[in-house]
This record gives structure tokens, sequence and C-alpha cells, in this order.
């Protein structure tokens, strides 16, 4: 199919007739600016194809111009399989459609809607506005150009055949497809996206059940096996029970127990029958001890009586001896005290020697430095003094370097002066010849011989008395000016006390002279160590010279002499005093000594004598009370009866021993008690042993009984092997599924590469078609195609996905697609024009270039029309270029 | 003497596969005794012995425990003789203890000692009950030199596994096949195998009343023994007490020309609202003879109580008739035909052929069978 003409009237903009012709069969171009009515162009020839004459939907009610009263009239002319056609067809109102085939009427009305169909090759649709067919995959309508052309039904039955024909039809795609998509949707009941258990699915309820059921299951054998365990417990117990209580065990028990304590009983008695015994042996040996210690006590007093008696007299012969003693030693001892006070009183008279020495020392030290003090005394008064003169003379020198500077400055300002005065004054020149010596005065100056000189202020020439020739300068105003500055000259010289300033200059270098003296009078004072005012310095060395003359006169009267002695002197004194101190320590250590040695005799004779007398009159006191207790005169009779009474109870004890001794061998022995208490501890022990596990089994089958009879009653038994069962249940309802499953995704992905495979190879054509517009833009890549024909990525260095490429790249390779289909198509004998309205906006440059050439190549063999409003952009473009022709233009 | 013997109750047990069907099972066990009551008056049978399993296990609910003991209650002319099994071994406080402690009425008997028992016309009972679940030694060795009344039949009740047919008995709780000789029993009745069986002259096992599980005896029955006098030999009939019938089948196909017949056989057992079918299929089917036979199951299992189907033997072959079915050409064909190569290559796991038999299977019962009933419809 290729367009040839179009034309327009009450359609959009265009109220009055539009006519487009000349279209070219390859690439025809409608460059007008917006609002030039293409996008109204387009969809006229949408409608004028595809929309029933008759109809009034949406798209046909827009197609309308606002402001005509006329029926929106299309009339297309294409050529088809060699013949021409004519479409022409009114919409809204009059409605109408009419088909002629070179200039033929061929159909009319609904006829003729359908027929256009026909020669298009598809299916007459009811109720439709517009076909979404084939030719709506090829036209891209404005803002339309990046979507992915997806053919409807109608458009993949015209590209299906159009394939079919190369590689044989894809039968039972739909099908398998289908089949694919019911298996997805039952494996959706059972997986996630990511192949796990869906919640809630069965096969997520079948592993929730098993886990269910196995712990039920687990629980119940924890039960069971709990009572298995309690059944045998049980067992044993009532085993132990039937021991404990077997009446022959414990009747041997107990018979053993009556003989051991029996046996035990005997042994106490015997024992309280030795214990008896053994208190009056004890008694009697009481008794005996008590005449034994009595006798002892006697014997001991006599004997007492007798030794005190013996140290009397022994203390009376030493006591005088001892006394006589004391006294010599206390003789001695004041004798050595008296030594130590004579010691002492030279000591005293050697420290005061010294001390005299000390100051007669310092008063040498201060009387050597007195001379020094004078000296600088001296010297420091006569440097004040010389600083006072000067400092009084400088302060009637007033003037400064400055005043000098100031008045020189004036003078050299004069003497400028002067000499531009002289030089601009006449000279006088007078020659005085012989005959008026002495009588020519120029001013009051006589003159002699020859004058020569300016005349810079009035000057009177007396000649004698025969003239005066008064000569005065011209008025200038240097004069001024010089006077100016004398003036102010002589007013400096005033106030600095001067007439001239060659006195100023003398006076400046008499201060200069005083200055240097006072510099020279600190000098010296600095070297006298005096920096500020030398007064208080004077001061202070006056006093230091009175208080070394007061300490030398100390000195002299102490020692009473006149004067002072010479340091050698006094260091001879001081060595000999230093011996003498030091001998007279000595002796005087050693009497302390002595006095201490004597001191300490003194004491220990004392106390030997104090311990003499105290022994002595203690002897006498324990004679007296010894006999008082024993006269001399009861001993020898005393004496007998006690020995009487020690025999006696000798007696006695010797009795009671031997009673005890015969009954300790026959009674039994600790041991033999110990064993027999212990056998009867451990015959009790064991009957209470008994007992207690008695109560104690009994308490532990109470016990037992109940947890068996409640778990029995809880039916646990039952509760496991139901649990078994659905456990079992269970899992085989989760193999049964799992199973499925498996068998399910086999199918699906069966299934699935058969259908990839299939689509792969159906879809090559295409895919050779468009490897050529393809590598226009984008080298060596390949379109991933998915269901009918839709885009669903780009492989280039790797795939990508489409819908992730940028929008211009999406939009490139839309309409490649179509000029890949279109050329498919062309090849089969469908020629359909590609029609683009406003499409590629979001080229680049470099990439509309490229896509010129892909839409050149696209020109050669079908139908092209381009409708731009980038006049620029699109003239690279070539290709046929189309005008709109109004019915004024055309007349 | 007159006497039913039966064994193995076995009541509480549960039957989880069977669903809602479950109590049904339960309640048909405790209904058999009712029925042996009923079949002991008929006959004039004065003591009925129970040898051994009374109970499921040895610790039922508390309803579980009382529910026979109240059956029993009905039939207060009839004594009922009991014995510990090794499912419900008496142990101090067990099954039995309870069963004591609710409160048993006279007519209902324990036996949980070896002790001789009198029968009240002059047979004496020498009861062997298990004390755990499994026994190492013969517990009936004690009948041998058990004292019983001069002229008094002999009759030995035990629960366990004749020696020699330990591997086909449930517990290894060994009995002396010869022991009605050595202890000069005039009838050995046992418990424990789950089928009625004749060991010896004198020694049988009654089977389970109401049956519990495949592979066993198809209808539950008791013994009426009958035995004249001492040393006569003993007359044992079978007496059906079942609800249920366990059968199983297995049934092999090769084309699925069988099919009608398998059908018509099938359903010709008597009641089949009663059967409690386990059929394993083997063999191989073209997947439309496949299809079809899925369809007959779903009916069967309907008609049935219950249907316990095993098809892991049963190979699905498509034809070349199969895949035309599914497609002469294009992609399901493709797939019809890569699932076949797989199911039919021996060097894929076992496992992996079976899953893709059983996907074209899918894909032939989507595809096709879908097709069909679209056409139907």
């Amino acid at each position: 199919m290729h367009i040839k003409a179009l034309t327009v009237e009450g359609v959009g903009r265009f109220a009055s007739a539009a006519h487009i012709d000349g279209f070219s069969e390859g690439v025809n171009v409608l460059a007008a600016g917006n609002e030039a009515g293409k996008s109204t162009l387009f969809r006229a020839i949408r409608a004028c194809l595809f929309a029933r004459h008759d109809s009034k939907g949406q798209d046909i009610r827009d197609l309308g111009s606002d402001d005509s009263q006329l029926p929106a009239t299309v009339q297309l002319t294409f050529l088809h399989d060699g013949r021409t056609y004519v479409i022409k067809k009114c919409f809204l109102r009059s409605p109408s459609a009419t088909l002629t085939e070179n200039g033929r009427e061929i159909a009319r009305s609904k006829q003729a809607d359908e027929a256009v169909w026909d020669l298009l090759g598809l299916s007459p649709g009811s109720g439709r506005t517009l076909d979404d067919g084939a030719f709506g995959v090829l036209w891209v309508g404005q803002g339309a150009s990046s979507g992915v052309p997806v053919p409807g039904p109608a458009a993949s039955s015209v590209l299906n055949s159009a394939i079919a024909s190369e590689v044989g039809a894809l039968i039972g795609g739909e099908r398998a497809r289908q089949v694919v998509e019911d298996i997805g949707s039952e494996l959706r009941r059972y997986l996630t996206e990511t192949d796990r258990p869906k919640s809630d699915g069965p096969l997520h309820r079948a592993i929730g059940e098993v886990e269910r059921w196995q712990a039920a299951e687990t629980e119940a054998q924890g039960k069971l096996a709990a009572l298995e365990q309690q059944f045998e417990k049980l067992l044993q117990l009532r085993q132990r029970h039937q021991q404990l209580t077997d009446p022959a065990s414990v009747g041997q028990l107990t018979q053993e127990l009556v003989e051991a304590k029996n046996s035990l009983a005997d042994a106490h008695s015997s024992a309280q029958e030795i214990r008896r015994f053994e208190a009056e042996e004890s008694s009697a040996k009481r008794a005996l001890d008590g005449a034994s210690q009595r006798l002892r006590q006697f014997c001991d007093l006599t004997e007492r009586i007798d030794s005190s008696r013996q140290n009397e007299a022994g203390l009376m012969n030493v006591l005088p001896e001892q006394q006589a003693h004391e006294h010599e030693a206390r003789a001695a001892l004041l004798r050595t005290q008296e030594q130590i006070a004579g010691t002492e009183k030279q000591r005293v008279a050697l420290s005061a020697r010294e001390q005299q020495l000390e100051k007669l020392s310092g008063a040498t030290v201060r009387a050597l430095r007195k001379d020094d003090l004078a000296r600088q005394l001296e010297a420091l008064e006569r440097a004040a003094k010389e600083l006072l003169q000067i400092d009084a003379q400088l302060a009637q020198l007033s003037i400064k370097q400055k005043n000098v500077d100031d008045v020189d400055e004036l003078e050299r300002q004069i003497a400028t002066l002067d000499a531009q005065l002289s030089a601009a004054a006449a000279h006088l020149a007078v020659d005085v010849n012989a005959a008026g010596v002495g009588r020519v005065h120029i001013g009051s100056a006589l003159a002699k011989d020859t004058y020569s000189a300016p005349v810079v202020a009035p000057t009177k020439v007396t000649v004698g008395d025969l003239a005066v020739i008064t000569i005065t300068p011209a008025p200038n105003p240097g004069h001024e000016t010089r006077q100016s500055v004398d003036a102010e000259r002589a007013l400096l010289l005033r106030s600095i006390g001067v007439a001239s300033s060659a006195e100023a200059r003398a006076l400046l270098s008499k201060r200069r002279d005083l200055d240097g003296n006072r510099k020279a009078v600190l000098a010296e004072l600095k070297t006298l160590k005096v920096t500020g005012d030398p007064t208080s310095v004077i001061a202070k060395t006056k006093s230091d010279l009175a208080e070394t003359d007061a300490i030398i006169s100390v000195a002299l009267a102490d020692a009473k002499i006149q004067n002072l002695p010479s340091n050698k002197e006094i260091e001879d004194e001081k060595l000999e005093l230093g011996q003498q101190r030091a001998s007279l320590e000595a002796r005087r250590a050693n009497l302390e000594g002595t006095r201490e040695r004597q001191q300490e005799s003194i004491e220990k004779i004392v106390a030997t004598r104090s311990g003499m007398e105290s022994k002595l009159e203690l002897v006498r006191k324990s004679i007296a009370d010894d006999t008082a207790l024993c006269p001399d005169a009861e001993r020898a009779a005393r004496n007998a009866a006690f020995v009487a009474d020690v025999t006696t109870a000798e007696t006695a004890h010797q009795t009671a021993a031997s009673v005890l001794s015969a009954k300790r061998q026959t009674a039994p022995d600790a041991a033999e008690m110990e064993r027999r208490e212990a056998r009867c501890q451990r015959l009790e022990q064991a009957l209470g042993n008994r007992q207690s596990d008695l109560i104690e089994l009994e308490r532990e089958i109470g016990r037992l009984t109940g947890q068996i009879q409640t778990a029995g009653g809880d039916g646990v038994g039952e509760d496991l092997a139901a649990a078994r069962e659905q456990r079992e249940l269970a899992e085989r309802e989760r193999t049964r599924i799992e199973e499925r499953v498996a068998v399910l995704k086999l199918l699906r992905d069966t299934v699935s590469g058969c259908l990839t495979e299939g689509r792969e190879r159906y879809y090559e054509p295409v895919r050779r078609h468009l490897r050529p517009f393809l590598n226009d833009l984008f080298p060596g890549a390949e379109l991933e195609l998915g269901d009918g024909f839709a885009i669903t990525g780009i492989r280039r260095d790797r795939p990508e996905t489409f819908t992730r490429l940028s929008d211009g790249t999406q939009e490139q390779i839309a309409v490649l697609v179509r000029l890949a289909m279109a050329s498919m198509l062309a090849e089969r004998g469908h020629t359909v024009p590609v029609i683009l309205d406003d499409a590629l906006v979001y080229c680049d440059d470099d990439r509309i270039k490229r896509m010129f050439d892909a839409l050149i190549r696209a020109g050669k063999q079908q139908q092209v029309i381009v409708l731009t409003c980038r006049l620029r952009t699109f003239a690279p473009l070539g290709g046929h270029t189309l005008r709109v022709r109004v019915s004024s233009e055309g007349g | 003497m007159r006497f039913i013997h039966t064994a193995d109750w076995q009541i509480g047990k549960v039957f989880k596969q069977f669903g809602s069907k479950e109590e049904t099972l339960r309640q048909a066990r405790l209904g058999v005794i009712e029925r042996i009551g009923k079949l002991a008056r008929e006959n004039g049978v004065a003591h009925i012995l129970v040898a051994g399993d009374v109970y499921d296990n040895e610790a039922p609910n508390s309803i579980t425990l009382r529910a026979p003991i109240e059956r029993m209650k009905a039939f207060a002319d009839l004594h009922w003789h009991l014995l510990p099994g090794n499912h419900d071994p008496h142990r101090p406080e067990g099954v039995w203890d309870r069963v004591s402690q609710v409160g048993l009425p006279e007519h209902v008997h324990l036996h949980l000692t070896p002790t001789p028992f009198l029968l009240s016309d002059g047979a004496c009972l020498l009861p062997a009950p298990l004390r755990r679940k499994t026994e190492f030694d013969d517990l009936t060795a004690w009948m041998d030199n058990a004292a019983t009344p001069p002229g008094a039949l002999r009759i030995g009740l035990a629960h366990g596994a004749v020696i020699n047919f330990a591997s086909e008995g449930e517990a290894s709780n060994p009995i002396d096949p010869t022991r009605p000789a050595k202890a000069k029993l005039d009838y050995l009745a046992l418990g424990d195998w789950h089928r009625t069986r004749q060991i010896g002259p004198a020694v049988w096992y009654a089977g389970t009343p109401e049956p519990d599980r495949a592979g066993g005896q198809e209808r539950g029955s008791a013994l009426l023994v009958e035995i004249s006098g001492p040393g006569a030999p003993a007359s044992v009939t079978p007496l059906f007490t079942g609800t249920y019938r366990w059968l199983t089948r297995t049934e092999r196909l090769s084309d699925g020309s069988e099919l009608p017949d398998l059908d018509q056989r099938l359903r010709s057992e008597q009641d089949l609202s009663r059967l409690i079918l386990r059929l394993r299929l083997e063999g191989t089917l073209p997947l439309a003879a496949h299809a079809e036979l899925q369809r007959r199951l779903v009916d069967l299992e309907a008609a049935v109580f219950h249907l316990d189907l095993d098809q892991t033997a049963l190979i699905a072959r498509p034809t070349e008739a199969d895949l035309e079915a599914i497609d002469f050409d294009g992609v399901i064909r493709r797939s019809a035909d890569r699932l076949k190569t797989i199911a039919d290559d021996h060097a894929q796991g076992a496992e992996t052929r079976r899953r893709a038999e059983n996907a074209l299977i899918e894909l032939y019962t989507r595809v096709v069978d879908q097709q069909r009933h679209g056409e139907a419809a």
C-alpha cells in the first residue's frame, strides 16, 4: 500500500478543503510548525482507513471542526496491488463512504468500510471505532513513538501469516502458554516467587502439620517413656517393700537386739559396782594422804624453828661489819664531790677569758676596717661637693644646641640676602688722591687710597667740607626681608640671653664641658657604690665609723688594757685556753665517774645492811610464831601421835585397793562395753532404718501410683498412637504435595523450554529484518522479543531490560522495530506505510543522523511519512517534501 | 463343655488414616463384644475366654478403659475371662489395676496371676498372663505342674508367639506348641496372631473379632469350642463377628482393556460399603487408559468404606495415540516427547523417571481431558 494523496475538509483546523498530494514511494517529509494541523491529518488518515463512516465515537467527534457545519470529509488515494483506490468518508453529518478502484466505485457505505479492511488483510472488527491492527503498529502517533509496539490480535495475525510462510506456524504456542500459565497459577498456591513454601499454602500447611504432629508424638512418647519408667520403678519398689516387710527377717533382727541389750545391761551392772569400790578406795586413799600430810607439816614446823634460830645467830654476827663499810664509803663520796666543785670554778674562769678574747678579736677586725671607712667618707664628701657645684653652674646655662642652630640658620639667611643685595646694588668706588687724604669720609670712616664697596644702604661721602654726597640705593624688597630676618635673629639672641652668635656658641661650649665633668663625678661615685643621692651613703659611713670606735672602747675596757693586742697574740692565747679547757673537761669526767661508782657502792651497802636487818626481824617473828604453835616442850609428844595416825590410814587403804582390783579382773572391760553398746546401736539403727525405708518406700509407691494412674487416665497410650498415625498421615500428605509440586515444576519447565525454543525460531525472521536497522544505531546489538512480538530487552555487551533503557534509546528502538516489521511485510507483498508523527524527539545529534539513515534504508522498500515541526533538525533527512494546500491556495 | 475363644480385641485402637470414619471403626471394635455375647447365648455358652490384648495399649483413657466392661455388664449371665497380653500387660497400677479399681461385676474375671481357676462346669482354667510387653520365657511352662481337680478339663489361656511362628507373631513372647501334651491340656486358647489358625490338635489362635489392618484376616471371627470330656478332642467352629472386611488385592494391568473387568470384579464384592480395600496396581497403562482408571477409581472410592490405593508399581506408558491426542506437533507435543524421553531413559534415576511420567500424565490430563470435558460441556 502506498498513500498517494489526501484531502480533508471540515476536519480540525481545516474547515475548508486542504490537500496533500505528490506522496512518493520512499521517504516523505511534511515539515510544518506547531498547530499546523499535522496530527489532524494523521488522525484523518486513520479514521478514513479504519473507522466506520457512521461511527459516533469520541475519536470521530474530535475529528470535526468546531466552526464548521459541514461533515468531516476525508479522502485518501492509495495504491495497492497495482491498482489505485480512493476511499472517501464523510463523518458526523450525512455520513457516507465510497470506495473506487481505478476510478470505478466498487463499494459504498458499510461495504466500503469493510472493503478497505479486506484490501489490507484485516478482519472486520465489530464495535471498534479505530482499528488497532497491523497499521496501528506501524503508525506512530504524536508522543507515542517511545511506546513498545505490541500488536493487537489482528496485527499479530498479519505478522504471523508473514512469518509462518517462512518458518511454519508456531503450533500450540497459545495452548502452551496457557498450560504454563495454569501450572504457574497452581504452583503459586504452593510456592512463593523464590520457590519457598507459600505462607498458608497447602505445602506450608502440610509441613506445619508434620511438625505439629512430630511434636505431639515426641511429647506423647516422652510421657509414655516416663510411664514405662514409672512402671519399672514401681515394680522395684514393690519388691523392696516385700523384702522390708518379710516377718522372718524382722523377727531375727529383733531377737538379736534383745540379746544385745541384755548383755549390755550386765556390763552396766558390773561397771556400777566397780565405781562403788573405786569410791571406797579413793576415800581410804584420801584419809592416808591427810595423815601423811599432817605428819609432814609437823616435821616441817620443827625444822623451820631450828633453822630460824641458826639464821638469827648468823645475822647478828655479820650486821656490825656491814655498818662500818657503809660509813667508809660515804666519806669517800664527800671527797670526790669537793674535787668536782673545784673543777667547775676553773671552767667558769676559762669561759670568761674566752669571751674577752672574742671581743678583742672583733674589735681588732673593726679597727682594721676603720681607716678604709675614713678614706671612703672623704672621697664621698669631695665628689658630692663637686657634683653640687656643677649642677649649680648648669642650672644657670639654659642655652641648647637647637638655639645655636637656629641663630646660625638666621645668619646664613642674612648672609645670603646681603650677597643678593650687594650684587644688585650700585658699586661705590672712591680713589683718594694725595690731596684728598684725610678729607674724604665715607660714612663716618675716613677713606684712604681707594675705596670700593657696593651701596646697599644710604651712604654719605663727605669730602671735607666740600661736599656731602649722599648715595641712596634704589628701593629693593630684599632690604625689608633682611631687616625682618635680622630682627628675628636679634629677638632670638635676646631670648637666650646673649648678644651675639659667638657668645651663644661660647656658652654652648661651656655647657658641654660642665656636662662632661658631671659624668666624671657620677662615674667616681659609682666606683664608691653610690648610685643615687650620695648624702645618705655619707651618713651611713659616718655611723659605721662611730660604731667601730664604740666596739673597740668596750673591748679595751673589758680587757682592762690600753691598746688592742695583735691578732696573733689573741690566737695564741685562745689556743692555750683551749688546751686548758680540754684538760679540765677530762678531769671533770673522771671525777663524775668516780662519784657515780661510789654512790652505787653506797646504795648496795645500804641495801645489804637493810636486808639483813629486815631478815633478822622476820626470823625473829617466825621463831615467835612457830614456837607459839609448837612449844618446845610439846614437840616430842606431838610427833608420836602423828606417826600413829599415818600407820592406821595405810592399813585401811590397802584393804580397799585389794577389793577393787579383784572386781576389775572379773568385770567386762571398756572395749567389751563399747562393743556391746555399738551392737545395740547398730541393731536399733537397722530396725529404725528399715522402718524409715518402709515409710519412704510407701510414700514413693503412693506417689508413683498416683502418677501412673493420672497418666493412664489421660490415655497417653492412645495419644501416642493417634499422634503417630497423624504424623504419618501428615508426612504422606507433605510428600504427596512435594511430589505434586516437583511434577508441576518439571512440566512447567519443560513446556516453557519448548515454548522459548519455538519462539526463538519463530521470531528469527523479525530479527533478521531488524538486524540491519538495529546495526544502523547499535552495531552488534540483538533484540530480545517476548510474547506477541513485545520487546523485552536488548543485548549489547550485556543483556539490558528494555524499560531500563533511556527514553531516547527506547524511542529509537521502538521506531526501528516498526521499520523492520514493515520491511518484513513489504518483502511479502504487504507494503504498509510507516507514519511518524513528531517522533524522534529524544534523539541527540549523532543518533538522529543514524536514524535518518535507517529511515532512508526503510524508504527503499516502503513508504515512510514523517510529520515534524522541527524543520531545521529534519532538513538533513532529505526525502520528498510534502506541502499542505488549502483550497484558497489551490484556487 | 462349651466356651468361646476370642482374643485381640485391642479396644482403643486409633485409625487416623480413615479421617472422619475413625470413630466408626472404633465403635465397631466395641460392638463386637455384644456380638460375641449374643453368639454365646445362641450357642449355650457360659464362658468366654479372651486370650489377651483386650486393650490396644496399657494406658487407655478412662472412657476406653470402661467401655468394654460396660458392654460385658449387659451379659451378666456369661462369664468373661480376661487375660493381659503384650499390648496390655499386667503391671502394678497398670491398666488391669485400673480396671479393678473401676469395680468389676462378678461375672467378669481378671486372670492376673498364673493361678488355676475352676470354671463352674468341671473345667479348670490355667492362665498365663503377661507382666511385661516382652517375655523371654515361656509363661505357659507352669501349666505342666499345675494341680487341678481330678476329672476336670485343663484349659490353657495364653498370649504370645508359638515357637517357630515368632517371625509372624507380634511379639517374641514364646509359647511351646507342644504345651498341651506336656501340661495335659485339653485345649490351649491363644491370642496375638490376628488370623484364625490352628496350631495343633488342641491349640488355636482365635484371630481378632474385628480386623484392624490390611494383610491380616479379612473378616473378624471368634471360635466356638466344644470338648466332651477330659482327653476328648476339641471341636472348634469359627463364628464370624466382624463388621468390616479388610480386603487386599493386587491387580496387574497391561493396556487398559482389563479395566471394565477389574471394576466389575471389585464391585461384586459383598457389602461394598463395609469393605476396606487395599488395592495395589501393577503393570503399565497408556495415558488414556490411565486417565480412565483414575476416573473409575474415584467412583470406586466412593463405593467402598475406604480405598487404600497403591499405584507405585503402575507405570504410565504413553502410546503414539496418546501423544497425538496431546498434539500432532508444536510446543505441547514437543514437551510431551521430551518428558517421554526422560521417562524412558533408564540412565535416569527412578525418581526422575517417575516424575517425568507423572508430568506427562499431568500434561495429558490438562490438555486432553480438559479439552474433552470442554467439548462435552
